[in-house]
């Protein structure tokens, strides 16, 4: 309830009689000319809002004229003072503050009101709760229906803004007794009201100031509602023809409220407590059941004006099936059953127990055991041995420290170097000479010797790299003095790229020796022919034995005339050379030469003067005849000038080397024993432990 | 100063640094003198393909009065061509014709050098063996003939991993084993091979060792003229 404008201190606002007030006190405010008609005010301030000056019934100026008088009283008594009218301040007391006087005053002035009701306006509008006095014989009717309807209305809500019994003014209590039962809930007595005004009057009020209390009913607010002069509004003819039968069950009513004795059948059969705040469709509505009756299916129509939705068949299909059986009571919406005891008895809507009871259960236990077939437990047992091995802590070998394996590397190379060394500066001469030469060797031999300087060419292939000249030059050199001592024309080729290089080297070094040893000249100059690098690998060895003159057109000099010369002129192919020698490194490159060239050679050998590594590998095609002879490493270079019997530049080296292969033989001897033993050694030890 | 003797002791200095890892490991001038060595030369291949293989090579065929060896210049010049553009990623596809080219013809070169050269050159050779006719003590050769026979086959045997059906079945330990006569002929191929492997290594140790010799007689010699 709304304090009265002026009211300084104002009273505490009274949760009985808020709504009735602030009605009441809005109507005895002067109108807002900026306020239109048409603005309404949801709980009880509308009347005085929505008539303008012109429109202010006679009743309505005499209430504010009274206004302004007991405002005026009051205010110079105190300003402290309240002033609230008497019926008002009724309202605002305890609620164990009698309502007797104030019933008193409240009464004349509704007297008042309800005798200057037939000169004022209807309205017309009657918001919910709003403070339309009919000042009309129509009105009168409305009212004095509204006073009977009220006589037979059930309790007002006892929720949390239930009125509390003796808030209301003592005019309202007239002739209605708000009691409360054992449970709190409102019980409005059977008794009728005294007269016909005042019952209406208490109706009206008793219906805004519970109204305002009563959370229950939301009624939609009509900004515009007919006003008919002479006509019984429509919401309230609905009323009024739908006067409640006993036991009509045409109204829902708005609370149940259990173990209430004395409510009549009227309350049953729900003709709401402000009749004039229901709407049509809820009006309209059929009496409650009882609390034995049933309420109708959900699914049934609940207002003739509101279209039944026309639902597609799938959703019709899915549809519960208690909602379709036919004959079958519906269940009692959880909304529309009375609770009938505990704390909640009386209220509707309450969520029953029972049904809780027996919807939800405890929920089943399963079992945390997992069931595993044989397989599934043998595989699991064996990922948790697999994971329990990763858990082990592994065992770290023992890492060998590096520094002893740096220092026996240091040692032993410092050793080789030293022995080498002094047998190089110091030659013991304890090592004789090659005496056995292989056959190979002597194959070669006897085909060099074989050669003149009347005969074609010979061909003279350089492959090999230049980190093994050393080995090669000691090898090669004295095949080349034999060759040059025969002054036997020499054709260079290469397949390396470093090949025309060293073949130059090699050529001018085996003439020096030769001139030195012999004295016989031969000028590589003249007597030799660099044909150069011979790209392509393999295929241009095919291209070369094939023709010659295509695969190498020029010179390493850039002579271009070269197969034109008198000891090229006869050379169409490879067996227009006399010879081929290939020297080479490289097991691979040898067989490259003796797949591609050897097949169009005709009657030319073949010979080859390789490394001692490549050797090995050669040896089958030497065995095999595909290899006219051999002359490999080291040891073949001395080995063939000791057959010429000439010194060659290997032969200061040959101790050296001798002493070398001896000495690796000697570690590696002595390295096996050492590892035997310490083998032996350790077994022993752990047959022992 | 004598050019000679300059690189002379150029050649002791790389001598020496190349010498240091053997004691010292890898080391930062061990790894210069590689790098020198590598660079110089991929320079003295650069110079020797442009003007002894590309120029003399492609003269030849462009200014020849025979029009197909100017045809096949000019093919030659363009296959050159595309497979230099298979340095560069949007063009690289072009210098996929002439790689065909060149896998596939070196592909049926040796293919066709193995099997004439090397596999029918062999067997004839192995063949060859047990003339006795030939010359020399027949029954050394025949001897001689045997043990290389029984090598070949041994050796081939180790590396034959194929079995049965009925001798893939695992046995109790769960392996599959080959028949007995190849595990016998594979153990005698192990023997030869271990030494063929053996006398690989030592003709590997002798050329090393000739080209140690070869470096200290070498630096001996530099000393030895450089002090008298």
């Amino acid at each position: 309830m709304r304090l009265v404008p002026g009211d300084a201190q104002g009273e505490p606002e009274q949760p009985g009689g808020s709504s009735g007030e602030d009605w009441l006190s809005s109507l005895r405010q002067e109108p807002d000319a900026d306020v239109s008609p048409g603005q309404e005010d949801a709980l009880g301030q509308a009347g005085s809002e929505e008539f303008s000056e012109s429109e202010t019934p006679d009743w309505l100026s005499r209430i504010r004229e009274r206004a302004r008088m007991e405002t005026g009283a009051q205010a110079g008594e105190s300003g402290a003072e309240d002033e609230t009218p008497d019926w008002m301040s009724g309202l605002d007391s305890e609620p164990e503050t009698g309502g007797a006087d104030e019933g008193a005053a409240s009464s004349s002035w509704l007297v008042e009101m309800e005798a200057a009701g037939g000169q004022a306006d209807e309205p017309g509008t009657a918001p919910q709760g709003a403070a339309v006095a009919p000042s009309d014989p129509v009105g009168e009717e409305w009212m004095d229906e509204l006073s009977a309807w009220r006589a037979g209305a059930e309790s007002e809500p006892a929720e949390a803004a239930s009125p509390v019994p003796g808030d209301l003014p003592g005019w309202l209590d007239d002739g209605t007794v708000l009691g409360e039962d054992l449970d709190g809930n409102l019980q409005l007595a059977q008794e009728p009201p005294e007269s016909p005004a005042e019952a209406g009057s208490e109706d009206l009020l008793a219906g805004f100031a519970v109204e305002g209390e009563s959370t229950v009913v939301q009624q939609p607010v009509e900004p515009d509602l007919p006003a008919p002069a002479e006509e019984t509004p429509e919401w309230l003819r609905d009323f009024s023809s739908q006067a409640p039968a006993e036991n009509s069950g045409s109204v829902i009513p708005l609370i149940e409220t259990a173990g209430l004795e004395g409510i009549s059948d009227d309350i049953e059969t729900g003709v709401g407590i402000a009749a004039g705040e229901l709407p049509d469709w809820l009006s309209e509505e059929g009496s409650p059941p009882s609390s034995g009756q049933e309420v109708e299916a959900p699914g049934e129509p609940l207002s003739e004006e509101l279209a039944r939705a026309e639902l597609p068949e799938w959703v019709k299909e899915m549809r519960p099936i208690e909602s379709v059986l036919p004959g079958e009571a519906a269940a009692v919406e959880p909304s529309q059953q009375v609770e009938q005891a505990g704390p909640l008895a009386g209220l509707r809507g309450v969520l029953p127990i029972e049904d809780l009871k027996t919807h939800y259960r405890k929920p089943p236990v399963y079992s945390a055991r997992l069931r595993l077939s044989e397989k599934q437990h043998s595989h699991a047992s064996m990922l948790e041995s697999i994971v329990a091995q990763e858990a082990q802590p592994l065992l770290i070998p023992r890492t060998r420290a590096r520094a002893p394996q740096v220092f026996t590397r240091v040692l032993v190379t410092l050793f080789i170097f030293a022995v080498l060394t002094v047998v190089r500066i110091f030659p013991l001469g304890l090592v004789p000479g090659a005496l056995l030469a292989p056959p190979e060797l002597d194959d070669m031999f006897n085909q060099i010797e074989q050669v003149s300087e009347q005969n074609a060419p010979v061909l003279l292939a350089v492959d090999y790299e230049p980190g093994r000249f050393g080995e090669m030059y000691f090898a090669s050199l004295p095949v080349i003095e034999h060759l040059m001592a025969k002054n036997v024309p020499i054709v260079v080729l290469s397949t390396v790229p470093t090949g025309p290089a060293l073949a130059q080297r090699l050529l001018q070094e085996a003439a020096d020796d030769l001139r030195e040893k012999t004295d016989q000249t031969y000028d590589p100059a003249v007597q030799t022919l660099n044909l150069g690098y011979l790209p392509g690998g393999t295929i241009s060895l095919l291209e070369f034995a094939q023709l010659p003159s295509r695969a190498a057109p020029a010179t390493l000099e850039g002579n271009f005339d070269i197969w034109k010369q008198p000891f090229l002129a006869n050379v169409k192919g490879l067996d227009g050379f006399s010879q081929v020698i290939v020297l080479t490194d490289s097991a691979e490159t040898g067989r490259a030469w003796i797949e591609q060239v050897k097949p169009l050679m005709g009657t030319a050998p073949l010979l080859m003067v390789t490394s001692a590594q490549a050797a090995p590998l050669l040896m089958p095609y030497l065995q095999s005849q595909q290899v006219n002879g051999m002359v490999s490493g080291f040891l073949g270079g001395v080995t063939y000038g000791q057959w010429r019997h000439v010194d060659t530049p290997a032969d200061p080296y040959w101790e050296s080397y001798q002493v070398g292969v001896l000495l690796a033989v000697g570690v590696i001897l002595f390295g096996g024993l050492f590892s035997l033993a310490r083998v032996v050694i350790r077994r022993k030890d752990g047959e022992g432990e | 100063m004598d050019i000679q003797l300059l690189l002379e002791i150029a050649g002791l200095f790389l001598t020496l640094v190349v010498l240091l890892y053997l004691i010292f490991g890898d080391n930062a001038l061990f790894r210069l003198v590689t790098y020198s060595f590598i660079g110089v030369a991929a320079g003295y291949v650069a110079i020797l393909v442009i003007f002894q293989v590309l120029l003399p090579r492609l003269s030849i065929l462009l200014v020849s009065q025979e029009p197909v060896l100017v045809l096949i210049g000019v093919v030659e010049i363009v296959l050159g061509l595309m497979l230099f553009l298979k340095l560069w990623q949007h063009t690289s596809f072009l210098g996929a014709l002439p790689m065909a080219i060149l896998v596939g013809v070196g592909a049926a070169v040796t293919i066709g050098g193995s099997v004439f050269g090397t596999l029918f050159g062999q067997i004839n050779g192995t063949i060859g063996l047990f003339d006795l006719q030939k010359g020399g003590n027949p029954l050394l050769r025949l001897l001689e003939g045997i043990f290389v026979l029984v090598g070949t086959v041994s050796t081939l045997a180790y590396f034959q991993f194929t079995m049965r059906s009925k001798a893939a079945l695992p046995e109790q330990d769960g392996n599959a084993r080959r028949s007995p006569v190849i595990k016998v002929l594979a153990v005698i191929g192990q023997g030869f091979i271990g030494i063929t492997l053996g006398a690989m290594f030592a003709g590997i140790y002798a050329a090393a060792i000739t080209a140690l010799v070869e470096r200290i007689g070498f630096i001996f010699d530099f000393v030895s003229r450089f002090v008298q």
